[in-house]
């Protein structure tokens, strides 16, 4: 059998068993919905055996169908495809444009280049600046103690998550819409910056231009680094036992804790 | 022959028998599978360096996530040193290596991920994700925490709205044993919504890699913090680095370099760098003999090059018997955790009821009927089990076998527990409407008594309560431990006007549950 049609008939498998996995998480879903929704005090043995029993055949079939892809795997063995390469496009333009000297180039090119540069960082700024000033609101309402409250614990967090989950929304949709745009202009930049390379008019000089080293790379700021946290890690460890933290600590996991198991 | 192949392409890499060694070590308390209960051991003031729910029957450690959110809850009283120290260092030695090896809720993802399916791969917008994982670190481990600090209320919101690891290890681990049958009845929206969402990180892990590492989990945002740091880990030669980009090609996470703070450091890019320009950092002697100093094929004639050639064996024989110590040592670490907790070390053996009754069994008659009353004992219908306990307010000592002739309610509550704080009010309410037939006991965990007086003078000046003491015990308290506590806080106990339970809850209790069930110990 050709790789191909081992490899078709692995992805009609995996489609088949990717249908069969998420219909068995909605139905876990929904049978936990439907336990909630049962009465007061709803999770008892019975329900829940009740509930779970009738999603049986489901999870039965779908841990077959998981052992078949082993199965499968073993049968038609497929061989993985070649890792592509990937490479960050802001990356692959800074290597790029080192090698370009955008003052020997003509001055379309050079004020493509800088014009896209300029824009690039105008977008970045703006849409920087618009994504942080969704969050300040979330960040204020959620830093002051009178909008919570223990009495309406759950609804006072359910607001606050109410508030945040769409403002971190907007801030990410607008971190997206950032990151696509600069895409584009980089792409513009890169294909300017090839023509320019293409053309022999752009090359810089044989030199090696001496790579800026970052602080971080600096092997002795690096151990200065490590030593402090470490140093301040130990120092913490001894004043947390001194002040009772470690104890503390002990104090709530030899317990069971409600909250995390759902209880509380 | 094909089986040969299947197993060699198939079988458990290092990574994956470091993963499991690490799941297993850090749950080495096997037997509370089968008892239901948790460990409560002293060796759990240590955190584990991945996310491992305490609550888990296994775990034999404590979950830094969950410490470090109960330790700015607490931070009012006590700055939380202790735990950021520890977080500090697991940073500064592993960095994400923790993700990548040492994480059990990471490993339960990677096995997912094995399933045959059609996966979503990473993009452009998932990196732009990835920082949602932040968001959830700041809004839910430490803004709502430090906020309830204020009132004293502990709140570790992401353990309790969020995290997967405790529904899936410490909910399900718990209430799938039949001796936890009575914590099913308090279940709620809350398990509701964390059964959802763990539903969804579950099975999300099978379509995306580490799904829930790569957008949520507060923990990883934190360790990426120290990736350019850490002692151990992957690091790039960018002198021997072609820039050809098949690292970041290979890697499944949202990383623009390799190691940086989306890197969980697994070092699966090592395979396909064509330089070799990625390297492990950390102790050269652990890593593998082959790795050091290169390739001792090429023989010169010379005798310095001969020399060299005679230290480099020197140097990878030593290599080699390091990690054989190693992994003798690991071994024994895992062999000796397991007989320990498993077999020497006690601290979750159930109660011996059967003593408590023996030690108080003679027969007792009820004043008001004159019949026998039942033998003592912490289960509904017994009568209960009594033990002098001294007062914070109103009086010096308490003791149910006094308040025969009233009902009793004794509630077991903590200040450092937010459900057993969130439900006080129901019992000074009902302590306050039923004041001429009622006692309302709320019995502290001993554990920080001395907090527990200034905490009441505070919050509770003018109380119908009787606050009390429970007698330390060096865990959760004598007198809770007596009446049948599995260190699950809170716990309710009502006892009739005869001494006798009629009723008994582990864990929170509505008002109009408190209610109907004080109205049922009057109606007897």
């Amino acid at each position: 059998m050709s790789q191909k049609t081992k490899e078709r008939i692995h992805l009609v498998y995996g489609i088949i068993l990717s249908v069969l996995i998420l219909t068995v998480g909605v139905c876990f879903a929904l049978s936990c919905l439907s336990i909630y929704r049962s009465g007061s005090s709803p999770f008892t043995k019975e329900s829940i055996s009740v509930h779970f029993h009738r999603i049986a055949i489901p999870v039965y079939i779908c841990i077959a169908g998981v052992i078949g892809g082993g199965i499968l795997s073993l049968a038609l063995p497929v061989t993985e495809g070649k890792v592509r390469s990937r490479r960050h496009p802001e990356d692959a333009l800074e290597k790029l444009s080192a090698r370009l000297d955008l003052s020997s180039c003509d001055e379309d090119t050079a004020t493509a280049i800088r014009d896209e540069r300029i824009r690039r960082r105008r977008v970045t700024a703006i849409f920087g600046f618009l994504a942080g000033i969704t969050l300040i609101p979330a960040l204020i309402w959620c830093v002051n103690p009178a909008h919570f409250s223990i009495e309406n614990l759950n609804t006072d967090i359910k607001t606050a998550a109410a508030l945040v989950l769409p403002c971190t929304a907007v801030a990410l949709g607008l971190w997206v819409a950032t990151v696509l745009l600069r895409g584009a202009s980089i792409s513009r930049e890169t294909a300017a910056v090839k023509a320019a390379l293409a053309s022999g008019k752009g090359k810089t000089p044989e030199k090696s231009v001496p790579e800026q080293r970052k602080l971080t790379a600096d092997p002795r700021f690096l151990w200065g680094v490590r030593g402090l946290i470490l140093a301040v890690g130990v120092l913490f460890i001894v004043l947390g036992i001194l002040n009772g933290g470690m104890a503390d600590v002990l104090g709530k996991a030899i317990r069971i804790c409600t909250e995390c198991i759902g209880l509380g | 022959m094909k089986l040969k192949q299947w197993w060699s392409a198939h079988k458990p890499t290092k990574r994956r028998l470091i993963q499991l060694y690490a799941a297993l070590l850090f749950n080495a308390n096997l037997k509370g599978f089968k008892t239901g209960r948790i460990y409560q051991g002293p060796v759990k003031n240590i955190c584990t360096p991945g996310l491992n729910c305490y609550s888990c029957p296994g775990a034999v450690g404590a979950c830094p996530m969950g410490a470090l959110q109960n330790a700015l809850s607490d931070s009012g009283k006590t700055v939380p040193y202790y735990v950021i120290g520890i977080i500090l260092l697991y940073g500064l030695l592993f960095g994400r290596w923790i993700c990548g090896f040492l994480c059990p809720f990471g490993l339960v993802q990677d096995l997912l991920h094995k399933i045959k399916t059609p996966k979503l791969g990473k993009n452009r917008v998932t990196r732009v994700l990835s920082y949602f994982k932040y968001v959830i670190l700041v809004f839910f481990a430490i803004i709502f925490p430090l906020v309830y600090a204020g009132y004293e209320f502990p709140l570790p919101g992401f353990c309790k709205y969020i995290c997967p690891a405790g529904t899936l290890e410490g909910a399900i681990g718990l209430l799938s044993h039949p001796e936890n049958e009575n914590m099913l009845g308090m279940l709620g929206p809350l398990f509701t919504w964390k059964f959802l969402l763990m539903v969804i990180f579950l099975v999300g892990s099978v379509f995306i890699y580490r799904f829930f590492c790569r957008f949520f989990c507060p923990l990883g945002a934190l360790y990426g913090l120290f990736n350019k740091i850490s002692l151990v880990g992957v690091e790039l030669n960018k002198d021997a680095c072609t820039d050809c980009g098949l690292c970041v090609g290979k890697c499944k996470m949202d990383v623009r370099h390799v190691g940086d703070h989306e890197c969980i450091q697994c070092g699966e890019c090592l395979e396909v760098c064509p330089t070799q320009a990625i390297q492990w950092k950390g102790p050269k002697i652990l890593l593998a003999p082959q790795a050091i100093g290169g390739s001792i094929a090429t023989k010169e004639s010379t005798d310095g090059a001969e020399r060299e050639d005679t230290a480099l064996v020197r140097r990878r024989r030593k290599a080699r018997i390091a990690r054989a110590v190693a992994w003798v040592l690991a071994l024994a670490l895992l062999g000796g955790a397991l007989y320990y907790f498993n077999f020497v070390d006690g601290r979750d053996k159930i109660p011996d009821t059967e003593t408590a009754e023996a030690t108080d069994g003679s027969t007792q008659t009820g004043e008001e009927t004159g019949e026998p009353l039942p033998p003592r004992g912490n289960e509904v219908g017994k009568l209960c089990i009594s033990t002098e306990l001294s007062l914070y307010t109103g009086g010096d000592t308490f003791a149910v076998d006094d308040n025969r002739g009233q009902v009793t309610v004794i509630n077991f509550w903590g200040t450092w527990c937010g459900p057993c704080i969130a439900e006080l009010p129901h019992f000074e309410e009902v302590a306050k409407a039923y004041a001429d037939t009622v006692t309302v006991v709320a019995v502290h965990s001993n554990y920080k008594a001395p907090t527990a007086a200034e905490w009441i003078a505070k919050n509770y000046p003018d109380t119908s309560i009787l606050f009390a003491q429970d007698p330390d015990d060096g865990a959760n308290g004598v007198y809770y431990t007596a009446l049948g506590g599995e260190g699950d806080f809170p716990m309710t106990i009502i006892v009739d006007a005869e001494g006798v339970i009629t009723f008994t809850r582990r864990g929170s209790l509505t008002h109009d549950e408190l209610v109907a069930a004080v109205e049922e110990a009057l109606a007897k």
